[in-house]
């Protein structure tokens, strides 16, 4: 593979070209289905590509092959130049990369037991037990559940026109029950989720009562919880929503593309005090294990710890090349691309509030009248207004320091700049139960995020009542 | 040009040799350039040529899927043999009876414009840089975002009961993010306008509504929380029509998880509420000669003043169920399954105008856009209004910022009292303005 790649690297030159890159990939994914007691579907596509990209004339040109061969690689990267040179004449504002020295390495995810030494068998069966239990849980009630599995392989490589040749093979694994109750006319679901880089472990690590029987347990309580109020409250965040809200209301702030497209509220506020002083936000791609975490980023740069926030105080954004000699600073790689079909943009990994000193107790106490919220659903942001919505599982009433009435699902939403200078408590956890896909630009992309229990002294709750 | 049927057949005979009681395969080829627009400026231009062939095989109705990207005849034959062997591994499910069987769909007119496929990206830019010059001339300090493209795709569908269909469709689009910032006061919206054929697509306009409505959307205010009428306008509307649709996909009744379960012949909406699902209109978006299985498409009522009239099947659940299947098996790419969905939404018309629902709401909010999915286990609805206006004496009086909506979905779409007779249309689909009653809004005490 590097001579291939390196071949077209080389031919890049010829053409004149400020920059240029080229990524291939080969991913297998194996999934697994099981719902109402039957594993009757079973998924392992077959990915495979490569996608180059060029600077020519300060315009950016992208082009990408399903087909990893010689001619097909000179063919595509031909059409990635011409594509540069077609708006070529319209460059007001050129494109430009960071210099980085070049990186040679081979990466691998380390795993206990990786995915493709374990049968498809063993993965069902261990799927399976997984369901069973949550069905079992109360069965008078339980009327779907759906446990999925899949992990993901991915052989990939990245080489650049400054030198760089990196190979990595890295390892996901996830797996995620839902579950639907039903009493009456009255139906409620629970979820939960467990997404790692790693292998098969993650499955056996993983018990029944923490994972699918807590899906079913849930659901049966929102049997009986009430509608939410509407208005503003002062909230509770979850460490699970904590994430959704960090990653929703500042991390997609906090990307450097936003802020140089003039797309978000953090435009000119480095140095400036953007959040409540107790509060300090980091996207760290190096946390061990986390579903977010990568070695090198689709740039070839490698993963860092990017303190966003220290006590209150914007630092820096995530940047890629571009961004980063955009903005004169080094890169930190933070530019990941989905698949060879699609080109790197600035991107979260595991986004998180530091952990203060209160505990949950503590913050419960101090809440005359509130709302908690458990569990992260979806979540979204209009960056350049900086108005955010989270969704939320679950949720409870905090009446005079204390847990009242269960609620049902809600959403709260809220203005980032007041929402984080309106955080007035943080609990001493830290937790990461936010692993999922995070969509910009159209592409998907693993995520974790996370952080302590938190209260944001008003948010708005779209509730019913 | 690779034959795409004879591709599709040969890994679907494939599959067969390999043990499986009956396949489909879905070969598809897309070739797209799209051009990115970053702070108002060309950002980037870019070609994909993606191609690749996707195989179900059932064993006992257990299912093995996998796909591959390339269009390669011994990369078509292993693919397959791997689903076969996927679906001898899965366990049976006796709900799946059978694939559909061939049957002959109506041509639809309008798919694929040979002017579209001549285009290179040079019209793409062009189209961008109008969109950008279109926004500037609303307001000079204008910011835009977003992009144009262009695509040609062929498709073809083969299964092991004979069902062997082909086709080609392009499509053209474009959407552009405009924000106007005026200090900290920010206002922000997207427009976009997409098409099969030239013909149908007008890009002009695209860049100044963008502009326009995000400069509308300065001054944004707080309002009090209340109950009170909403005016849905027509991207709302179409939310609202398409998750309602969304929830009366069969598989997900079937499974417990829909908030329709049980109600098919019961009232859901109010009686000025009739959604038409047409599969087969000219030169739609959603329309195609058959659905993602072969199964021909065609034109379905699915609420009928207020009554949902059926449950969208695909041929897993129409077995299931032994009810008719209505042809809405939806399979966008080579890369995906099957699922099921609407297709080209007509909601029937009222005969109120527009600005006559709104000159009617002493005090209420209009909505242009906002998170209006619900949880579709429950219906629930609790989503901000990203784009909206309060509505005081019959007037859109400002724009709303940080303001909810909670509502249960039926209880929604019970209370429409009015539909508007103007709409707006995107190529097959119709978007009313709509007026739900008591619809609970978050905002301050």
């Amino acid at each position: 593979m590097e001579d291939l790649v390196k071949g077209v690297v080389d031919e890049a030159g010829m053409y004149g070209v400020e920059f240029m890159d080229i990524r291939t990939l080969k991913r297998r994914h194996m999934s697994v289905t099981v719902q109402d007691g039957k594993a009757d579907k079973v998924y392992a596509p077959i990915m495979f590509g490569a996608g180059i990209r060029v600077l020519v004339d300060g315009m950016w040109g992208f082009a990408s092959t399903n087909l990893v061969e010689k001619e097909e690689l000179r063919g595509c990267l031909r059409d990635a130049v011409s594509m540069a040179k077609v708006a070529g004449r319209r460059v007001l504002e050129r494109g430009e990369v960071a210099e980085i020295k070049p990186v040679r390495d081979v990466v691998r995810t380390q795993v206990r037991r990786h995915p493709k030494e374990v049968t498809l068998e063993e993965k069902m069966t261990a799927v399976i037990e997984l369901e069973k239990a949550a069905k079992s849980y109360d069965p008078q009630h339980v009327v779907n559940t759906i446990v999925g599995y899949t992990d993901i392989v991915s052989e990939e490589t990245v080489s650049n026109t400054f030198g760089t040749y990196i190979e990595s093979e890295t390892v996901r694994t996830l797996i995620s029950c839902s579950v639907v109750v039903k009493e009456g006319d009255v139906r409620q679901s629970g979820f939960e989720v467990r997404g790692r880089l790693m292998g098969f472990e993650l499955v056996e690590e993983t018990r029944p009562e923490a994972f699918s029987v807590e899906a079913a347990r849930k659901a049966v309580s929102l049997l009986k919880a009430e509608k939410a109020p509407a208005g503003k409250f002062p909230v509770i965040l979850s460490p699970a929503v904590t994430g959704l809200f960090t990653h929703e209301a500042f991390g997609h702030n906090a990307e450097a593309d936003h802020v140089w497209a003039r797309s978000s509220i953090l435009e000119g506020k480095v140095g400036e005090n953007v959040t409540s002083d107790m509060v300090s936000i980091i996207d760290d791609s190096t946390m061990q294990g986390l579903h977010g975490s990568y070695t090198y980023d689709s740039e070839g740069i490698p993963g860092s710890r990017r303190v966003l926030v220290d006590k209150g105080v914007l630092k820096g954004f995530m940047h890629s090349l571009e961004t980063a000699k955009k903005f004169g600073v080094p890169p930190n790689g933070s530019a990941r691309a989905q698949d060879h079909q699609a080109i790197p943009v600035v991107r979260m990994s595991n986004t998180y509030i530091a952990p203060g000193d209160a505990s949950v107790d503590e913050i419960i106490e101090e809440t005359r009248e509130g709302i908690l919220l458990k569990g992260g659903y979806w979540g979204y942001v209009f960056v350049e207004r900086g108005e955010f919505t989270c969704n939320a599982e679950e949720a409870w009433m905090v009446r005079n320091g204390e847990l009242a009435e269960h609620l049902r699902n809600v959403s709260v939403s809220g203005l980032t700049l007041e929402a984080l200078k309106n955080i007035d408590l943080l609990s001493k956890d830290l937790e990461f139960k936010l692993a999922g896909t995070c969509g910009k630009s159209g592409q998907g992309m693993a995520v974790d995020a996370g952080g302590p229990y938190v209260r944001v002294r008003e948010l708005v709750v779209g509730g019913q009542r | 040009m690779k034959d795409l049927l004879s591709l599709g057949r040969i890994a679907c005979d494939s599959a067969v040799k390999a043990g499986a009681d009956q396949a489909d395969v879905f070969v598809q080829e897309v070739r797209s350039v799209s051009v990115s627009v970053e702070k108002s400026l060309i950002k980037s231009c870019n070609i994909i040529h993606d191609y690749g062939l996707s195989i179900r095989a059932f064993r006992n109705g257990g299912m093995g899927f996998s796909f591959t990207m390339s269009l390669k005849d011994e990369d078509a034959v292993e693919t397959s043999k791997l689903a076969a062997a996927l679906a001898r591994t899965a366990q049976p499910d006796p709900d799946f009876k059978t694939l559909p069987d061939p049957r002959e769909g109506k041509r639809v007119a309008g798919l694929y414009d040979g002017g579209v496929e001549a285009l290179g990206v040079e019209k793409a830019v062009e189209w961008a840089m109008l969109g950008i010059d279109a926004a500037k001339s609303v307001t000079e300090d204008i910011v835009t975002m977003g992009g144009a493209g262009v695509s040609v795709e062929r498709h073809a569908l083969v299964n092991s009961l004979g069902v062997a269909v082909e086709d080609q469709m392009t499509s053209v689009g474009m959407g552009i993010f405009a924000i106007v910032k005026r200090g900290s006061d920010v206002g922000s919206y997207m427009e976009f306008d997409s098409a099969r054929r030239l013909r149908d697509f007008q890009p002009e306009p695209v860049g100044r509504k963008a502009a326009e409505e995000a400069v509308r959307f300065l001054g944004a205010k707080k309002v009090e929380t209340a109950t009170l009428p909403v005016v849905f306008g027509p991207l709302a509307s179409n939310t609202i029509f398409a998750s309602t649709c969304g929830a009366a996909n069969a598989e997900s009744v079937q499974r417990n998880r829909s908030f329709l379960v049980g109600m098919k012949g019961r009232s859901v909406a109010s009686e000025h509420v009739t959604i038409i699902d047409n599969g087969l209109f000219r030169a739609g978006m959603a329309s195609a000669p058959y659905d993602g299985e072969g199964v021909p498409r065609r034109e379905t009522a699915i609420v009928e003043n207020g009554v949902l009239k059926t449950y969208l099947h695909n041929s897993y659940t129409s077995g299931k169920a032994g009810e008719e299947n209505t042809g809405h098996a939806a399979r966008w790419s080579y890369r995906g399954g099957v699922g099921i969905g609407p297709t080209n939404l007509r909601p029937k018309l009222g005969d109120w105008g527009r600005d006559e629902i709104i000159e009617e709401t002493r005090e209420g909010v209009y909505v242009n856009m906002a998170a209006l999915s619900p949880n579709t286990v429950t219906g629930d609805i609790s989503g901000t209004i990203d784009f909206g206006f309060k509505i005081e004496n019959g007037e859109l009086a400002f724009p709303v910022k940080n303001t909810m909506l909670g509502v249960n979905m039926v209880d929604l779409l019970r209370s429409i009292d009015a539909v508007s007779k103007d709409y707006r249309e995107e190529p097959g689909t119709i978007m009313p303005t709509v007026r739900a009653l008591n619809v609970r809004i978050a905002g301050g005490r």
